[in-house]
């Protein structure tokens, strides 16, 4: 029973370092005050819903999660392309809300706030993924290969161009850098993992609603974010660990869960609050943004 | 080589260029001289797009580059310094130089298959680096510079974007008599190269030993354009430096 639960647990962590390393990828990375995570995320959550409830194939739904993500991603780069800082932070964050309401009103498609029930558990070459346990690997899977993707753009050619852009994009265009085209890649294929993870968690919990994905979800995600330090990844995977584990012993105290969900938030709050006074890169950051 | 012909910004009542026409040949070093504020800053910039002109033309190479983008107007063959060097902080010095050699090989695609800096980019970096002695803070991060090492890697990643223009803002303004030193003896090997330059700089005794040509901006004007002797005699010029 207590081996069930930690795997729940840790299910948990594969789909925040999924979401929190592709944070990083536009925040930490290129230098994106992207706000609209949880947006990417929703999108990704639905598209696989949708399409594994009409009886489409796990990997389909899967990947289409990333694309329609994606594209959600490269699209809301475009108007926002000019945007800085705060700005940015501003659009992104009122995207969230736009998909977070749309997904609330757009009854014909999504239900509305009656969610979507039923998600069927995912199957690859014939292999039902439907305990917990195995869930559990394929969401391991899904984690590394995100944390090795974002490395992988970060240590290149591409990530140079992308911290370029962070530092200082007036520079980075006269040294012929295509700024603007750059910022839509990075948005993007941040977008993409954190559709992935939207489809792994419909998949998990079979049933997703608008209010999985309101604002608040950011806080966590943010909060890994910045507890890990921007551009460090190593670091973000720890802070997912501390992150989701930290709150947990909680329900143990016996503590009602009325209680829990606050006490969560405020946890959350004071480690960030923590982290900023005596450590404010973070556990490993590497970049100072201004 | 670079011609501008009749360049004009106005900043809200600021007139920072007015009716601005002066050539830069090929090969040959010119001046803009001028007191605070005259616009010569202003000029570097609509030169190089990162300030839209309100009308005029630069050909560069026969191409007029007025109204095209920063990335564009470099990929046409200008490069440039800023007044005060604008670096990527938290990236190293190797990366800076290495940012404008790459130009244009750093497609997502091919970075996430696997393609990494070649053995010659490399070389080539180093050889850039060498050339303003950082070659031993090639892994250090461009936070962690001195002022004067900013100024000198700056030049040294202007000079690794393939150009055919180089414009420099005020090189030796603001470093220790050493790093001065060390600029103005890159800049003379430059001429010696046959880089065409257009060069700001406050300092007429290195102006009269590099520059074939001088042009001196007031209040957004050329008021005299010469020979650096030549320049030196002009009594408009003397008044605007001494008043
Ligand atoms: N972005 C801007 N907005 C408003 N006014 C500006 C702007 N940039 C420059 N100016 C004004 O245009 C004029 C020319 O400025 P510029 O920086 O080109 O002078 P400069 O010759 O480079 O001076 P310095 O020797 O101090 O560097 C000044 O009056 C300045 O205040
Ligand atoms: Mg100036």
């Amino acid at each position: 029973m207590i081996e069930a639960y930690l795997a729940h647990l840790l299910v948990l962590v594969c789909i925040y370092i999924v979401l929190a390393v592709s944070l990083q990828l536009s925040i930490g990375f290129t230098g994106l005050f992207n706000l609209g995570h949880i947006g990417f995320y929703a999108v990704g959550a639905y598209a696989s819903a949708l399409l594994a409830l009409s009886g489409q194939p796990f990997w389909l739904c899967f990947l289409a999660a990333g694309v329609f993500a994606g594209l959600t991603g490269w699209l809301l780069s475009l108007p926002t392309g000019k945007l800085k800082g705060d700005y940015l932070a501003l659009a992104t964050l009122g995207f969230s809300f736009l998909v977070y309401a749309v997904a609330l009103n757009w009854n014909d498609l999504t239900r509305g706030a009656l969610g979507l029930p039923g998600i069927p558990k995912p199957e690859l070459f014939g292999f039902a993924f439907s305990d917990t346990y195995s869930f559990l690997a394929l969401a391991a899977v899904v984690a590394i290969a995100s944390y090795l993707i974002v490395q992988r753009i970060a240590s290149s050619p591409f990530g140079r161009v992308l911290g370029s852009v962070r530092d200082d994009e007036l520079a980075a265009r006269t040294l012929g850098k295509n700024a603007a085209r750059t910022k839509s890649i990075a948005l993007a294929s941040s977008a993409f993992l954190a559709g992935l993870a939207g489809s792994l968690y419909a998949y998990y919990i079979t049933f997703i609603d608008p209010f999985s994905f309101t604002l608040l979800e950011l806080v966590p995600v943010l909060a890994i974010v910045v507890i890990g330090g921007l551009a460090s990844l190593e670091g973000t995977i720890l802070a997912a660990f501390l992150v989701v584990l930290l709150p947990e012993p909680l329900r143990f105290i016996g503590f009602p869960s009325s209680v829990i969900g606050p006490a969560r938030q405020i946890i959350f709050a004071l480690l960030l609050l923590a982290v900023l006074l005596y450590r404010p890169k973070g556990i490993g950051g590497k970049v100072e943004l201004d | 080589m670079l011609e501008l012909r009749s360049l004009s910004k106005r900043f809200g009542g600021v007139h920072a260029l007015a009716n601005v026409s002066f050539n830069v040949e090929k090969g040959s070093v010119t001046a803009l001289i001028g007191p605070n504020g005259a616009g010569k800053t202003t000029l570097l910039d609509l030169v190089s797009g990162v300030t839209v002109l309100d009308s005029g033309s630069v050909l560069v190479s026969g191409v007029n580059v007025a109204g095209k983008r920063p990335e564009q107007v470099a990929r046409l063959g200008v490069s440039r310094t800023f007044q005060s060097p604008r670096l990527f902080g938290n990236l190293t010095v190797l990366d800076n130089v290495l940012l404008a050699l790459d130009g244009g090989d750093e497609s997502f695609w091919a970075s996430f298959l696997g393609r990494r800096d070649s053995k010659q980019l490399l070389e080539r970096a180093h050889s850039a680096l060498e050339r303003v002695h950082l070659t031993n803070k090639a892994h250090s991060l461009c936070r962690d510079l001195s002022y004067g090492q900013r100024k000198l890697l700056e030049l040294a990643r202007a000079l690794a974007l393939p150009h055919t223009v180089l414009l420099l803002d005020e090189p030796l303004a603001g470093v220790n008599p050493v790093v001065r030193k060390e600029i103005a003896s890159v800049v003379k090997a430059l001429r010696k190269q046959g880089e065409t330059i257009l060069l700001v700089e406050h300092d007429l005794a290195f102006v009269s030993g590099v520059a074939d040509r001088v042009v001196v901006l007031e209040e957004g004007r050329v008021i005299a354009e010469g020979t650096p002797s030549q320049v030196k005699r002009d009594k408009k010029v003397v008044e605007a430096y001494l008043g």
